[in-house]
């Protein structure tokens, strides 16, 4: 082999390859934090449009009634796909669930959603990349395993290997919480906190016991015994 | 050098289609578990090639 | 010939080489993908089951995780109508079962024990020895007079214990002595409710909570005694601008602190300012006519005369009233001494609060109103109830969403057990009364008794019980699941009362200040070591599972029973049943749950369980009676889901379906709006008592702390000893500091406790909680007690305060 078949090859089948793959590794790594990355899953669209109160197309739910439209009650609406048409709830083993008439139940969400998701998102209290920035746990190691995560969901759902509703494995770690309320004035304040400074620190005692779930549809956690 | 330009050339074309729709998840998992194997198949497949040729040379 | 081979081999070989390629990149891809599968990491629990929380009466589903049979971690139930909110006492429930015993601290009583009264010395003994004894000692005093033994019960026991015990005691003892710490909470809820509605039992829901506009939050800390429905108010507030939370309270505690509106109101006086409030809606035209016209009329007690004159004299001796109808011209006449203008300074607040009060209670586009102990612990406490409730009848804030008057529950199964099931003195199953005929012959019909078996009088309520049990007339007494010896007013007086008794006492925890006085102490089943339904707040019953063994030789409450029952029927004191089977043949928590059941679909109830078999609530997170079966009409054949709101349309108890409402436990179908005049408290600040005592709770401990004390996080979250909250200007009067000793002395008796500097409480007002054995609150506080509830007045107790050192600030 001549020095510059040599070089040519080297480049050709590492040079080039190592820069296409850190280049695309890059697009990657910071593709998958934008929302639409998550969002692209219908999985995970329910809870995206939970946050952004927003219908399939991306467009603010209809506020149907001038109630809602004065900051008053809002009511629910049914939550439609891509196609337009209503997306039905589905139990652990993908199956329809029927109502007490024997009716397809249908999902609604509320224009107006009280979850924490959508109190963070549309208070603007996280600036982008919202669901990375509440699922990535604490410093690079965190982030590494959240974008393992995002992998393997990847891996999945191109494979089919789920069922729906989705649960969560492993644990939500509160440090996801606590690395931005954990030193604020408000949360010293709490009595409670420091009373249960340890179970919190383990994310043993979740910070969703008392401040709720985080999405309006919140996943059950895996195992759960019907 | 036909193999491993075979693998290297699946890793570009695979990358390429994901750099022009970086966000359809099908792009993402063939980039990631399709594409940067077969770059490292055919970065190994090389490294044979030129131990092949040295070896050659040197025989 | 070396070439053509050359070419066949490298062609072979490449094939090889290719496969080999192929099957790494496809390893590599796979692989990677199994490392990150593998890098998940473990949850807390394997396994996470269905569950209802131990402490208050918010009645929040709980997931509970399991790992190695022991309980790991504790999360909200996203499922159950608290969404997923708990406190921080839910939050710790993983370390209930385990607290006080291996290793863990001491106090979980695993063995019986008997006390020799004599010596005081305590022994540990079997089952059999134990439950002979008691057996002996309530056979011996049944057989001189079925009312020297009582039943003290708990909200806190599960529904098919509550309901075993009263069965046992009213139908086979033939004693109404059926009480229990549910007098010391709802009584005057339960009674306010069926004096105004003819039923007891709200008829909203949490869900009210969600889409009401105005909250009016009076006699009750919800911010740290129901935190997850305050959480719910809170979402609610902040969605809807308009929104406002009205709290009345005679502290500013943590409701008022996030309140947009503080009436900071003299202790006792809720009445006064409703009757205020009342004037101003009949006043200032908020009525709502139509809804008054077509489902109410006012109503009022009026001393009975006979025909000559004379006042007409109950059997015991009491004037007896009569109830007359008034019009609503009458009904405003009869408010006129309340206007604003004359009351408020009474009260302790302006008059323009009162009105601006009313006027957003009237005209909102749902008002809700949550209440607990500050109305119900109340000598006036029915009265404040109806007069709670008549706000929102003359309003029309009420039978539509948003719009209710919603009594939040105090403890977790005081609705299911003891208010639905009968277990007080007056009470049989569902609504009956002892005092009616009808009603006790169908639950004669039912227990399969012979007709006249259920005693017609009423039975001894708490305090008369304990009275009873001073006098030596009741002689033995049986307590379950709660802690009379801390949680009594006027504590020391009853505590000597229990030492005279016989005390059996079943708990799961030997150090509680009752076991102590305990002739015989059985070691109790604690939650999840039993199984059984509990009913919250908004009538919903939900299903506690079984998911531990009890420690030791612990049983739960329902196998004592049964065996009391066994041995007593054995022993011959019980009444027969005209089939001749056993009266207690429901020996497990599905077959007790089945005949409550049956019981509750009957015609003289309006409560109906008959759709929530054991298997819904074993698959669902909690349903709201009435719940009739698929057979009932109103089902239409099929699963009925429970009913959220009663009285009003898609209620299945209402007579008339196609009314919008109905008020149907009243006979004419039309809901009373009472008129309750003022008069004075018993405990009023007097020269030598000028201070108003009011107790309650925190949030990290639980009523008497016999389960939150042993949590090392409520524990050390949790002031010990429990303090005595002055208001800074009585403080400052006497001298004292944050931290000093002073004493607390009532007529009832005195405590010592450090003093906490705050500006909480009115000027004249000092507030303690309950929850430590150690500063004995309940010693100082008035037993006084509404005269229809019979609930005691914790709130309103006339003390002095002193420095323990015995300093006297000196006067310039």
């Amino acid at each position: 082999m001549t020095t510059t078949k040599l070089i040519f090859t080297f480049v050709g089948f590492v040079a080039l390859p190592l820069g296409a793959m850190a280049l695309a590794s890059y697009q990657v790594f910071e593709g998958v934090k934008e929302v639409e990355a998550c969002g692209s899953c219908h999985v995970m669209q329910s809870k995206v449009f939970d946050m952004k109160s927003l219908d399939a197309e991306g467009n603010p739910l209809p506020v149907q009634d001038e109630e809602c439209k004065r900051g008053g009650e809002c009511k629910a609406v049914k939550l439609l796909d891509k196609d337009g048409k209503t997306v039905k709830l589905r139990d652990r083993n993908g199956k329809v669930v029927k109502d007490k008439d024997d009716q397809d139940v249908e999902v609604e969400m509320l224009v107006k959603s009280r979850s924490l998701a959508a109190r963070h998102y549309s208070k603007g209290w996280i600036a982008d990349k919202q669901c990375y920035n509440c699922h990535t746990d604490y410093s690079f190691a965190g982030s590494m395993k959240a974008k393992g995560d995002g992998f393997r969901h990847l891996a999945r759902y191109i494979t089919g290997r789920y069922e729906e509703p989705i649960v969560f494995r492993g644990y939500y770690d509160n440090n996801n919480c606590l690395k931005c309320h954990g030193e604020t004035e408000k949360y010293l304040l709490v009595p409670s906190h420091h009373a249960i400074a340890e179970p919190l620190a383990t994310s043993q005692t979740s910070c969703l016991n008392c401040h709720g779930p985080a999405h309006a549809d919140h996943p059950i956690p895996l195992s759960y015994q019907e | 050098m036909a193999l491993p330009a075979l693998f290297s050339g699946i890793g570009f074309l695979l990358t390429l289609l994901f750099l022009a729709s970086p966000h359809s998840p099908w792009l993402i998992a063939l980039f990631t578990f399709v594409a940067q194997p077969c770059f490292l198949v055919g970065f190994v497949l090389w490294g044979l090639r030129v131990k092949a040729a040295y070896k050659q040379k040197t025989s | 010939m070396a070439e053509k081979s050359a070419a066949s081999g490298f062609n072979r070989r490449e094939f090889l080489m290719g496969l080999a390629a192929v099957g790494g990149a496809g390893a590599l891809g796979a692989g990677t993908w199994g490392v990150l599968e593998a890098m998940v990491p473990q949850g807390i629990a394997a396994t996470w089951h269905k569950g209802v929380c131990r402490y208050c009466g918010n009645g929040c589903g709980v997931l509970i995780g399991m790992r190695d049979k022991k309980v790991v971690a504790i999360r909200g139930d996203f499922k159950a109508t608290n969404k997923g909110f708990i406190c921080i006492k839910g939050a710790l429930l993983n370390a209930l079962n385990t607290a006080g015993y291996g290793g863990n601290g001491e106090g979980r009583a695993l063995t019986p024990k008997i006390r020799d009264k004599k010596t005081g010395t305590v022994r540990e003994a079997s089952w059999e020895e134990a439950m002979s004894l008691v057996a002996e000692r309530f056979r011996a005093a049944i057989t001189k007079n079925k009312d020297a033994v009582a039943f003290y019960g708990s909200g806190q026991l599960l529904t098919e214990e509550t309901y075993t015990a009263n069965k046992l005691f009213k139908g086979g003892i033939r004693t109404n002595n059926v009480d229990g710490n549910p007098r010391l909470c709802m009584a005057s809820a339960a009674v306010g409710y069926t004096q105004v509605f003819g039923k007891d039992e709200p008829m909203g829901c949490y869900e009210d909570m969600d889409k009401a506009e105005v909250f009016f939050i009076t006699g009750a800390n919800m911010a740290i005694a129901h935190q997850p429905s305050f959480e719910r108010i809170k979402l609610a507030r902040q969605a809807n601008p308009k929104s406002k939370i009205i709290v009345v309270d005679p502290r500013r505690c943590e409701t008022a602190e996030y309140a947009d509106i503080h009436l900071h109101i003299r202790p006792g006086y809720d009445l006064m300012l409703l009757n205020s409030m009342a004037h101003v809606v009949l006043n200032d035209n908020l009525v709502d006519r139509a809804f008054v016209d077509a489902h109410c009329k006012f109503v009022r007690m009026v001393p009975d005369v006979n025909e000559d004159g004379s006042p007409k004299m109950t059997p015991q001796g009491q004037p007896a009233m009569k109830e007359v109808s008034l019009s609503m011209d009458e009904y405003r006449g009869l408010l006129d001494p309340y206007a604003p203008e004359v009351v408020a300074e009474r009260i302790g607040i302006a008059p323009e609060q009162i009105r601006e009060v009313a006027h957003l209670f009237a005209k909102s586009k749902g008002t809700i109103s949550c209440w607990t102990m500050g109305i119900n612990q109340s000598s006036r406490g029915t009265a404040t109830n109806n007069m709670l409730s008549a706000m929102h009848l003359l309003t029309g804030q009420i039978c539509k969403p948003g719009a209710t008057p919603l009594s939040m529950t105090g403890q977790p199964n005081a609705c299911g057990g003891v208010r639905d099931c009968g277990a007080l003195s007056h009470l049989l199953p569902h609504g009956r009364l002892v005092m009616n005929e009808k009603h006790r012959a169908e639950v004669e019909r039912l227990w399969d008794l012979e007709p006249g078996t259920i005693t017609p009088a009423l039975g001894k309520h708490t305090i008369a019980m304990y009275r009873a049990m001073e006098a030596g007339e009741i002689e033995c007494l049986l307590v379950m699941c709660t802690n009379p010896a801390q949680s009594l007013p006027a504590g020391e007086r009853y505590r000597r009362a229990m030492e005279k008794a016989f005390l059996v006492v079943a708990e799961a925890f030997e150090d509680s200040e009752t076991a102590k006085l305990a002739d015989v102490i059985l070691p109790a089943a604690l939650w999840i070591e039993k199984e059984g339904v509990m009913g919250q707040t908004e009538r919903r019953y939900q299903l506690v599972e079984k998911l531990l063994e009890p420690p030791g030789e612990a049983r739960s409450d329902l196998q004592i029973l049964v065996d009391l029952a066994e041995r007593l029927d054995e022993a011959g004191v019980l009444s027969k049943t005209q089939s001749g089977a056993a009266l207690i043949s429901a020996k497990t928590p599905r077959e007790v749950w089945n005949e409550v059941r049956r019981m509750s679909a009957q015609e003289n109830s309006v409560y109906n369980y008959e759709g929530m078999t054991w298997e819904r609530m074993q698959k669902e997170h909690g349903i709201q009676w009435p719940c009739p079966s698929p057979e009932h009409p109103a089902s239409g054949g099929k699963e009925h889901p429970g009913t959220a709101r009663r009285y009003m349309k898609g209620d299945p108890m209402m007579s008339d379906p196609t009314q919008d409402i109905e008020f149907y436990g009243q006979p004419d179908k039309r809901a009373k709006i009472w008129f309750r005049p003022w008069s004075n408290l018993p405990q009023e600040p007097s020269e030598k008592f000028p201070i108003i005592l009011t107790t309650g709770r925190i949030l990290e401990q639980w009523h008497t702390g016999t389960m939150t004390q042993r949590m090392p996080e409520l524990k050390a979250a949790s002031p010990y000893p429990a303090t005595i909250e002055i208001n800074i200007q009585d403080a400052h009067a006497m001298n004292v500091k944050d931290g000093d000793m002073v004493i607390v002395e009532s007529q009832f008796g005195q405590v010592q406790g450090p003093a906490k500097l705050s500006t909480g409480p009115r000027k004249g007002v000092c507030f303690a909680a309950f929850y430590d054995p150690g500063m004995f609150i309940n010693a100082v506080v008035s037993d006084a007690f509404d005269p229809f509830s019979f609930e005691p007045e914790f709130k309103v107790t006339a003390v002095s305060l002193k420095p323990a050192d015995g300093s006297v600030v000196p006067r310039s």
